[in-house]
C-alpha cells in the first residue's frame, strides 16, 4: 500500500474562555492512496478537527504539533507557497483560516517527490476567485522548506451543512465553474461546460436548471450534491466528507453516500469519511480509525473492526447501535401494552 | 382492547408554495392508546413535524378530528385548552434552544409546575429536585446554567420538564436523533422507564428505523404527507409493503457484525 499520507504524534490544542482544549492527542496513522478510510467517534472525539488539520483548515487559534506527510506523486510545487487557501465551498463562518503549516513550527508538511507534469497544479500566484485578500498573504515563510497539498485542488471538501458552504448569492453554475476557473486554469466558458458535466455526474434531475438556480432553491439533499460536485471540480486527490450525509434523511443518505463511492471509484480519488455513525462508515470504508477524546483508540480493516474489535470502546459503540434487527428495548424494559 | 387515548381521523393541512397549494398533511388517520408508543417514520418533508404541531395545536388543520382522552380536542380553548395542554407534552431536537442558555436548570423546570399550578411556590424546589430524580439526574444539577450542561443531560430535562404535568402522551419529534449512540441508548431507555411507570404514551416521530425498531410497539409510514402503511412496527420494518417503507429499510445502514463488511465493492 502506498500511502497518500502520514500523520505522526499530531496535536492539536484550541484556545477557549482562558483555558486549552486538547482536541487531538500524539495521534499517528498512514492513510493510502486511493483507499476508503472513516474516521468514527462521538461527538467532541476530535473527528473534524483531524479532517479540517488535514485539509490545513484549522483556526489560526489552535496550536499544532507533530507532522502530516504528503506523498502526492503528481504534485509538483516549484515554489513554497502560502499557506492553504480558502476553499471555494468552505463555510463563510470559517472565514478564520489558517493553517497547520503557518501554527506549527514542528510539522513537516512536505511532499513527495516533485512529479513529471504539473497538470492539475497552475502555480500558486494563478489563483484567484474567493481567495483573493484570504490567506494568500498570511505567514508565507513559516512554511519555506515545505510545500502543502492545495485546498480546493488536491483536496475536496464536503461540510455537514452544504448551506453553509455554498454562497447564496451565486448561481451553482457560478461556484463550480469557479473552481474549475481557479485551479485547473480553464477559461469561463469552459469553466461553465464543466460545472455542466459535473453536475451530471452528481446526478441533479435537471443539470440545465440547476446551473442557473441559486442554493435557497434546491433541497438538502439536491444542495449537497452540488456541494459535492464544487469539492471534485479540480479533480482532487483527496476528498473529505465530514458528517456530509448527516443532515439527510436515510434516504437521501444512502443516495449521496452511493454517489461517493461511485465518484471516488470512477476518478481513484482517496475517501476520508467523517462521521458519529459506525454502521455507515462500515458500509462505505475499507478501513475504519475509532476515536475517542483526541485519541485514536482503534485502526483496522472494516471486517475486523467491525466483527472482532479489540478495544473495548469500540465494542461499546457496536452494541450501542440500534439497528433493524436490534434486541427490542421494549421488551427488555418489559414494557406491556 | 382499550379506548384510543388520542384519535385522529381525515387530519389535513395545506400550505401554499408560489402559486399553487400543498398538502402537507393529507387526510391521514391513525390512534394511540394509553401507554402505547406510535412512531411516525417517512423521508424528510413527508409532514410527520406537521402532524405533530397539529396535534399539539400549535397550528390548526384544514380539515380532520382530533380526539385527545375522550374529548373533541380541536373544540377546546382557552382555559379549558390550557387545562387539557398539562396532559399532552413534547420533546424536540433541541428542546432548550428557546432558553437563555444562561437560565439555570432550576428556572427551565420551574415553569410548568408554575404554569400549569402543579406545585406551590413553596413545595416547588422539592417538586424540581424530585423532577431530576425522576430523569435520573442529580438534584445538584438545579442550579447550574443550561449551557453547561451536556446534551444527554439537557434532553433529560427537557423530559423532566415534559413529565411535570403529569401527562398522558408526549410528542416526540427526532428527540434522539442528534445524540451519540450511547447516550441516545440511556435516552430511550428513560422513556420506557417512564412510559411503564406512569403509563406514558408516545406519539415518537423518527427518521431512524432502527431507534423505532427498539421502542415502539405501532408504526405510522408518512409519504407525501399520506399514509403509506402502518401496523405492528417489528413486522412492518421488517417486511415493509410500500413503495416508501421498502426504500426507508433499505436505506438504513446495517451492521453485520458476523462478515467481512467493506471489503466488497457493493455500489
Ligand atoms: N474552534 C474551536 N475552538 C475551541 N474548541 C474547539 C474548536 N473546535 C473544536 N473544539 C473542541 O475540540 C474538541 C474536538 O472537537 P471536534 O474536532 O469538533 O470533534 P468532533 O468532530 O468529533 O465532534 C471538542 O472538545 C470541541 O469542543
Ligand atoms: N409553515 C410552513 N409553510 C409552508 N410549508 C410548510 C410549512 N411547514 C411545513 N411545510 C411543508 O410541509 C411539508 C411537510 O413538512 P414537515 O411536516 O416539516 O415534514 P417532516 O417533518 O416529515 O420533514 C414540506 O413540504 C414542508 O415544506
Ligand atoms: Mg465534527
Ligand atoms: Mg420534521
Amino acid at each position: 500500500m502506498t500511502a497518500l499520507l502520514s500523520i505522526r504524534d499530531l496535536m492539536v490544542t484550541y484556545r477557549r474562555d482562558g483555558s486549552e482544549v486538547a482536541a487531538l492527542k500524539h495521534v499517528s496513522f498512514d492513510v493510502a492512496a486511493s483507499e476508503r478510510f472513516a474516521i468514527i467517534g462521538e461527538s467532541g472525539s476530535g473527528k473534524s478537527t483531524l479532517a479540517l488539520a488535514i485539509a490545513g483548515l484549522l483556526p489560526g487559534s489552535s496550536k499544532v504539533g507533530g507532522s502530516i506527510e504528503w506523498k502526492l506523486p503528481n504534485l509538483r510545487l516549484p515554489h513554497s507557497f502560502a499557506p492553504p487557501s480558502v476553499l471555494p465551498d468552505i463555510s463563510p463562518t470559517r472565514g478564520e483560516i489558517g493553517s497547520l503549516a503557518a501554527n506549527s513550527s514542528s510539522a513537516t508538511l512536505e511532499i513527495g517527490e516533485g512529479g513529471d507534469e504539473g497538470a492539475i497544479s497552475p502555480q500558486v500566484g494563478e489563483m484567484s476567485g474567493r481567495t483573493e485578500g484570504g490567506a494568500t498573504e498570511r505567514r508565507p515563510s513559516a512554511i519555506a522548506t515545505s510545500h502543502m497539498p492545495l485546498g480546493g485542488r488536491d483536496i475536496g471538501f464536503v461540510f455537514q451543512d452544504p448551506s453553509a458552504s455554498l454562497d447564496p448569492v451565486m448561481t451553482v453554475g457560478e461556484q463550480i465553474a469557479e473552481v474549475a476557473h481557479t485551479h485547473l486554469g480553464l477559461s469561463w466558458s469552459q469553466s461553465y461546460a464543466r460545472a455542466k458535466a459535473l453536475l451530471e455526474r452528481v446526478r441533479l434531475p435537471d443539470p440545465d436548471a440547476a446551473l442557473r438556480a441559486y442554493p435557497h432553491q434546491l433541497s438538502g439533499g439536491q444542495k449537497q450534491r452540488v456541494a459535492i460536485a464544487a469539492a471534485i471540480a479540480a479533480g482532487p486527490k483527496l476528498l473529505i466528507a465530514d458528517e456530509a450525509t448527516s443532515a439527510l434523511d436515510a434516504i437521501v443518505q444512502a443516495e449521496i453516500v452511493a454517489l461517493i463511492r461511485q465518484l471516488v471509484a470512477e476518478d481513484g480519488m482517496t475517501l476520508l469519511f467523517v462521521s458519529h455513525d459506525i454502521a455507515l462508515a462500515a458500509e462505505l470504508a475499507e478501513r475504519i480509525a475509532v476515536f475517542r477524546h483526541g485519541e485514536l483508540v482503534e485502526l483496522g480493516a472494516t471486517a475486523q473492526i467491525v466483527a472482532t474489535p479489540r478495544h473495548a470502546y469500540t465494542r461499546a459503540l457496536l452494541d450501542a447501535h440500534l439497528g433493524l434487527d436490534a434486541e427490542p428495548l421494549l421488551q427488555q424494559a418489559g414494557a406491556s401494552r | 382492547m382499550s379506548r384510543p387515548l388520542l384519535a385522529v381521523s381525515g387530519l389535513t393541512k395545506r400550505y401554499r408554495r408560489g402559486d399553487k397549494t400543498i398538502a402537507a398533511v393529507d387526510d391521514v388517520s391513525f390512534d394511540i392508546r394509553p401507554g402505547e408508543t406510535l412512531a411516525l417514520a417517512g423521508p424528510s418533508g413527508s409532514g410527520k413535524s406537521t402532524i405533530a404541531r397539529l396535534v399539539l395545536r400549535l397550528i390548526e388543520p384544514d380539515a380532520g378530528r382530533i380526539e385527545f382522552e375522550g374529548g373533541d380536542f380541536l373544540a377546546l380553548n382557552g382555559a379549558a385548552l390550557r387545562a387539557r395542554r398539562a396532559r399532552l407534552q413534547m420533546v424536540f431536537q433541541d428542546p432548550l434552544a428557546a432558553f437563555n442558555p444562561r437560565a439555570t436548570v432550576a428556572r427551565v423546570l420551574d415553569d410548568p409546575l408554575r404554569i400549569h399550578d402543579v406545585a406551590s411556590r413553596r413545595e416547588r424546589p422539592r417538586g424540581i429536585a424530585a423532577l431530576l430524580e425522576r430523569v435520573g439526574l442529580s438534584a445538584d444539577l438545579a442550579g447550574r446554567a443550561i449551557h453547561e450542561i451536556s446534551g444527554g443531560q439537557r434532553q433529560r430535562i427537557a423530559i423532566a420538564r415534559a413529565i411535570a404535568t403529569k401527562p398522558s402522551l408526549i410528542v416526540l419529534d427526532e428527540a434522539v436523533s442528534a445524540l451519540d449512540v450511547s447516550v441516545r441508548r440511556q435516552i430511550l431507555q428513560l422513556l420506557l422507564d417512564l412510559q411503564r411507570e406512569e403509563r406514558i404514551a408516545f406519539l415518537f416521530i423518527s427518521h431512524d428505523l432502527g431507534v423505532i425498531s427498539a421502542i415502539a410497539h405501532r408504526i405510522v409510514i408518512l409519504d407525501a404527507g399520506r399514509v403509506a402503511e402502518s401496523g405492528d412496527a417489528r413486522a412492518v420494518i421488517g417486511a415493509p409493503q410500500s413503495a416508501i417503507g421498502k426504500a426507508l429499510v433499505a436505506a438504513a445502514p446495517k451492521l453485520n457484525r458476523t462478515s467481512t463488511q467493506g471489503t466488497a465493492d457493493r455500489q
